[in-house]
């Protein structure tokens, strides 16, 4: 039914958005990116791609920042071009989308505030996608209770902030503890209005979603390990949904060491390789987060490059931003190894195309 | 293939030039100013020799970056210039002095630009600094300004205790005790804070404010009138001053952050109003002080910025042609040995000669020993196509262009469009009057084109004046159809005396006898208002229609024969032209044959009524022998199918085979030829890109005979729907009349306009008459002049072109120090 009708709502957007998409870099574009010798060569280069001349008025001394700002920005007008045309569910989905920015921004303002930095400096690094009116004034609560009630109370986020209201002060480890709260609160939320949608949107989000739910979960697991974090209180930051819920949830909880983790996942095939490999690369043993973070990247590059294998489904506008946003971090990883000149380590970037 | 390139003495538009390869030998020093004018020269197309090296590695990407940061430099400028309040003339490039770019002068007095455009960047953004600060700081001034006075209505309206107790000693006294109670005095009794926000903000802060204060708030606001600049982004926006009151400076501290943090600002009140009015005249002391600074620096920046806009064209111009000769330049191979660069491209051989004086008369100005020379190459690759047109002959091939570029040196329509195009467009829009309108639009054009070129036009007139001739041969062939038609704004002119006369006793209906006199040209006026005439003018228009698009078929069918011997395919013309020709003629030349001998018979003489043509094949009697001449067409039209069909692929088995039977393949002679032509220093990246462009003959045999079947399909069935296409020729031109007829009769015909009498029917029919005019300029002559104009192009596209046109071909793109397509 949804291949009779979506295209009334939506066609125009996903037909917008699959043209975005091919203007992703490609492998033969990042190898000429690889070759630059400046920054100054990376903006030639780039200018040879879909990004055009959007650096064409930034003064010589070009920094990495300055790139990655550009290329956010570019990516931040295309999103509000497809969201000022959306209309319902699309405009609905939309908003999900921008939520996860908005817990960013709304962690990265505690954690500035808590260690008492500028506000100016801490708003102008929030993402300009999760931007919402009442979002400077989180700078001037100083304990959750008031955070919620001052603040939050009429952002979309406050549903999802309802659960973190028990944590008493704010102290890093707190925030932690709120900023997964409120990813686990919103994952769920987001999964739930995803079976609503019906049809392929489900089956490709729930895809997508459990395996970010799967990777916080593991992520939370392999961070808590060694930290005064009770295993109750890890247990209650676990989304109920992915598909190392619930058993695998459970294990992963009472988890002790890397090797409890290790074997909790082994449930799920695709999982098994991020430790394995992590193990023999060598970098593993003592850190073994840095090894796995990269494979979560290539895994979530891959379900999100598979959304666009279905047609008639809102999958491909959120795999579409998550896609843009991990070749942002690529140009950026680029620059700043041309700008460190760590050439040797150019290369570990991930691949999209 | 170059080799045998058809030369001719004179241009010619039949078909494209012949081109050649040439090679290039610039000395190093004398690179820049070569370029330069071989960009003026526009003759040569530069081959990219460098196609594996990425564009930031080339020779001359410093040169490139560094024009890039001229170029802002520039751009910047312009977006200053645009700005700035109050306009700053920009001279034009015409009239600046002209800035030199070759000579031995060139390279310095380029780094002189650098250096004078930095400077000015230097100076101009100090400036804009200053200027910027200051203006911040009156803004910030004027708001608190606006604050002050506009919060005047807040405080009256709120009636403040503590400023009455102070304006009245007793009272004073008497709260004595009352006061004692605060341990503050009057003036904090009441804390509050002001401050101004964006009036769109406004509802979220107050929100905020009641949430954060748990409701122990007072909060007061009015909107200011005149709109304020936003600090931060520079816009003008509409503000409201609010105040806020509360108890404690805990709770106000946390209310002035959180109005900070919202964007909006606190200003200083005090609730004394003859305090604020001291504050207020200080206040307006300083914004008068700012004032005069800001003007003088206003005034300064504005003359710096007028020097800039006295030469800023002659800047961009010159950055613009200096990056597209270093484009060009890195185009170019560096020959380490030798101390050259080897430049490649393809010329006209026309223009060699030219080519070669330039880049001598290059090295006689440098004084150098060496100068650039020149050097014919021979290859196997595909030239480009390039049609030199004239200012006339330009606007029709740019329309045959716009279909598809023609092969190298294939026959080119765009010749025969000078003629055709034109003629089968009046053929729809056949109308004296309306002839005459267009050819009078097109001839200021044509009168004036000098003057109007050195005229910078707007988007809309543009196309008018680059088909300005079009234009006028469009109306010229109108006037001439019209004639043919007898039509002027939809009624007839009496040239010569009519064939037919009206019997003298008749009334009401009467049928017209013959005088026994022929019209001489065109159509008898007596058929118009005849009540018969659309049928005869149908049939008419009707069998026309057929016989000129027949006839400029067949035209373009023969074409063909110049292509197939142009390109070595003799046997092409027996396989392919001559039974399609065969088949095309047995049927519709038939057609064409039997319209133009049933109007050549006299039906009345012959004493019968003249046959139907529709049923001709079937069973009308039409002339003796009849029935053995169609079925012999009939049966060469069948024959001509499997012909089409089987010979072309037969032809090229055969040859296979006995290329195929000695075990050995023949090597191509053109192939060797260029290898020993070739020098040694040739890479081997030459012969890489020589094959995909040579003829590639390996296609397989099935699809040869796939193509060809398509194409014999095809062919069958376009002759129907094609002739049938060409109906439109009579649709659009009676639909064209019969709009001119009913535009006249609803608006001059009606009988109330042209029997009103007395002043008022004189101005009303003037205002009709206008209206009349109006709308036959507007409706007829260009709104459906661009429509028939669109089906004209169409039949020369899809119906004429599809008989012979290849269009296979890259359009030659010389290099030229101006560009259509600005995208730097």
């Amino acid at each position: 039914m949804e291949a009779l009708f979506f295209n009334v709502d939506a066609g125009f957007l996903e037909g917008i958005v699959r043209g975005y998409k091919t203007g992703i870099l490609t492998q033969a574009q990042y190898a000429n990116l690889c070759q630059c010798e400046t920054l100054e060569d990376l903006r030639t280069q780039l200018s040879a791609t879909d990004y055009g001349n959007f650096l064409a008025n930034e003064p010589t001394p070009l920094s990495t920042s300055t790139i990655a700002d550009k290329a956010t920005q570019i990516l931040v007008d295309q999103f509000n071009y497809i969201k000022s045309s959306a209309v319902s569910p699309l405009s609905k989905f939309l908003d999900y989308i921008t939520y996860g920015y908005m817990i960013d921004n709304v962690v990265l303002l505690i954690t500035g505030t808590l260690h008492e930095r500028d506000t100016h400096e801490l708003l102008e690094r929030c993402h300009p996608l999760g931007w919402f009116d009442t979002m400077p004034a989180l700078c001037v609560a100083t304990n959750v209770e008031e955070l919620y009630q001052t603040v939050l109370v009429e952002t979309p986020l406050a549903p999802y902030f309802r659960e973190c209201l028990s944590a008493a002060d704010l102290d890093d480890l707190n925030i932690e503890i709120i900023r997964n709260t409120l990813y686990k609160a919103y994952l769920e939320d987001f999964h739930a209005f995803c079976q609503t949608l019906g049809g392929p949107t489900t089956d490709v989000m729930t895809r997508i979603l459990s395996f970010e739910a799967d990777r916080r979960t593991i992520n939370i697991a392999v961070n808590s390990l060694g930290t005064e974090l009770s295993k109750e209180q890890r247990a209650q930051l676990f989304p109920s949904i992915g598909r190392l819920f619930p058993e695998g949830n459970n294990q992963l909880a009472k988890a002790d060491d890397l090797d409890q983790i290790r074997a909790a996942c082994e449930g799920v095939v695709e999982y098994r390789s991020f430790f394995d490999t992590s193990a023999s690369s060598g970098q593993g043993g003592e850190d073994p987060a840095a090894g796995l973070e990269d494979r979560f990247f290539v895994t979530e590059v891959h379900l999100n490059k598979l959304a666009f294998l279905q047609q008639f489904q809102y999958g491909v506008f959120y795999a579409y931003m998550k896609l843009k946003e991990q070749e942002i971090r690529n140009i950026t990883w680029i620059a700043e190894c041309i700008a460190q000149e760590a050439r040797d380590r150019m290369q570990d970037f991930i691949p999209i195309f | 293939m170059p080799g045998d390139a058809v030369f001719t003495e004179y241009p010619t538009l039949f078909c494209s030039e012949a081109m050649i390869l040439v090679r290039v030998y610039i000395p190093t020093e004398q690179a820049h100013d070569t370029v330069v004018n071989l960009g003026m020269l526009r003759v040569i197309q530069f081959v990219d020799l460098n196609r594996n090296v990425s564009p930031f590695q080339r020779s001359f990407v410093g040169e490139l970056r560094r024009l890039d940061q001229m170029k802002r430099i520039v751009r910047n400028f312009a977006s200053q210039i645009a700005k700035d309040k109050g306009p700053i003339s920009v001279r034009s490039l015409g009239t600046s002095p002209p800035f030199v770019i070759t000579g031995a002068l060139a390279r310095q007095r380029f780094d002189e630009l650098e250096i004078t455009l930095r400077e000015h960047d230097a100076r101009l953004s100090r400036m804009t600094t200053n200027y910027e600060s200051l203006s911040t700081r009156l803004d910030e001034l004027l708001e608190i300004r606006s604050a002050i006075i506009e919060s005047t209505v807040l405080f009256s309206r709120l009636e403040i205790r503590p400023s009455f107790d102070e304006s009245s000693a007793p009272l004073l006294q008497q709260d004595d005790h009352e006061n004692q109670l605060y341990p503050t005095d009057t003036h904090t009794a009441v804390d509050f804070i002001a401050g101004t926000i964006d009036r769109q903000r406004f509802p979220t802060l107050e929100r905020l404010l009641w949430r954060l204060l748990r409701g122990n708030l007072h909060i007061a606001h009015t909107s200011i009138r005149e709109p304020l600049v936003d600090a931060a982004t520079g816009q003008t926006i509409l503000k409201d001053v609010f105040i806020v009151f509360s108890h404690g400076s805990g709770l106000l501290s946390r209310a002035r952050k959180a109005t900070e943090s919202m964007g909006g600002s606190i200003v200083p009140l005090d609730l004394d109003e003859n305090k604020r009015m001291r504050a207020l005249h200080a206040i307006n002391g300083r914004i008068e002080e700012l004032q005069a600074v800001l003007h003088s620096t206003a005034s300064t920046r504005r003359s710096e910025l007028a020097i800039i806009a006295d030469s800023i064209r002659t800047w961009e111009d010159v950055i613009f042609r200096e990056k597209l000769v270093h484009k060009a330049l890195n185009l170019f191979r560096y020959d380490r040995r030798r101390k050259t660069l080897v430049a490649e491209g393809w010329c006209p051989r026309r223009d060699v000669s030219r080519a070669r004086d330039t880049l001598r008369a290059v090295g006689e100005t440098a004084c150098s020993l060496v100068s650039p020379f020149l050097h014919e190459l021979v290859t196997t690759k595909q030239p480009p196509t390039f049609h030199r047109t004239n200012k006339f002959t330009g606007g029709f091939q740019s329309i045959m262009d716009a279909y598809d570029t023609a092969s190298y040196q294939e026959v080119n329509p765009g010749l025969f469009a000078v003629i055709t195009f034109p003629f089968l467009f009046a053929v729809m829009f056949g109308d004296i009057g309306h002839g005459v309108i267009l050819a009078l639009m097109a001839l200021p054009l044509v009168l004036y084109e000098d003057k109007i070129a050195e005229l910078t036009l707007d988007d809309t007139v543009t196309p008018f004046f680059h088909g300005r001739y079009v234009i006028l041969l469009m109306g010229i062939f109108s006037i001439y159809t019209g004639f043919i038609y007898n039509d002027i704004f939809s009624k007839t002119l009496h040239i010569f005396s009519s064939g037919w006369i009206a019997p003298s006793n008749g009334s009401g209906f009467v049928e017209l006898v013959r005088n026994g006199r022929v019209y001489p040209f065109g159509l008898d006026p007596a058929w118009h208002g005849a009540d018969n005439a659309l049928v005869f003018l149908n049939s008419l228009k009707m069998k026309m229609a057929i016989v000129i698009g027949v006839a400029h078929m067949t035209f373009a069918l023969c074409l063909q024969i110049w292509n197939h011997l142009r390109f070595n395919r003799r046997t092409d013309i027996y396989t392919q032209f001559l039974p399609q020709m065969l088949f095309f003629q047995s049927i519709f030349g038939y057609l064409c044959v039997c319209i133009l001998y049933k109007w050549s018979v006299d039906w009345n003489a012959a004493g019968r009524s003249p046959p139907s043509l529709l049923n001709m094949l079937i069973n009308t009697r039409f002339y003796p022998g009849q029935g053995f001449v169609q079925v012999t067409l009939l049966v060469i039209a069948f024959a001509c199918v499997p012909w089409m069909l089987c010979a072309k692929p037969f032809l090229i088995w055969w040859e296979r085979r006995k290329v195929n039977g000695p075990s050995y393949s023949v090597l191509d002679s053109n192939q060797s030829h260029v290898d020993a032509n070739d020098e040694e220093e040739v890479p081997e990246q030459e012969d890489s890109d020589a094959v995909p462009d040579g003829v590639g003959e390996d296609k397989g045999f099935d699809d040869v005979l796939i193509h060809n079947a398509i194409h014999t399909i095809e062919f069958c069935l376009s002759c129907v729907s094609h002739t049938a296409s060409y109906l439109r020729l009579w649709a659009l031109s009676l639909a064209h009349s019969m709009l001119s007829a009913v535009l006249w009769d609803l608006t001059i015909g009606r009988q109330s306009v042209a029997s009103a009498g007395g002043i008022t029917g004189t101005i009303a029919r003037a205002v009709v008459i206008l209206g009349w005019f109006g709308i036959t300029v507007g409706g007829l002559v260009m709104t459906e002049g661009l429509s028939t104009f669109l089906h004209a192009m169409r039949l020369h596209w899809v119906e004429a072109n599809d008989k012979h046109f290849e269009g296979r071909g890259k359009p030659f793109r010389p290099f030229q120090l101006a560009s259509d397509d600005d995208d730097y």
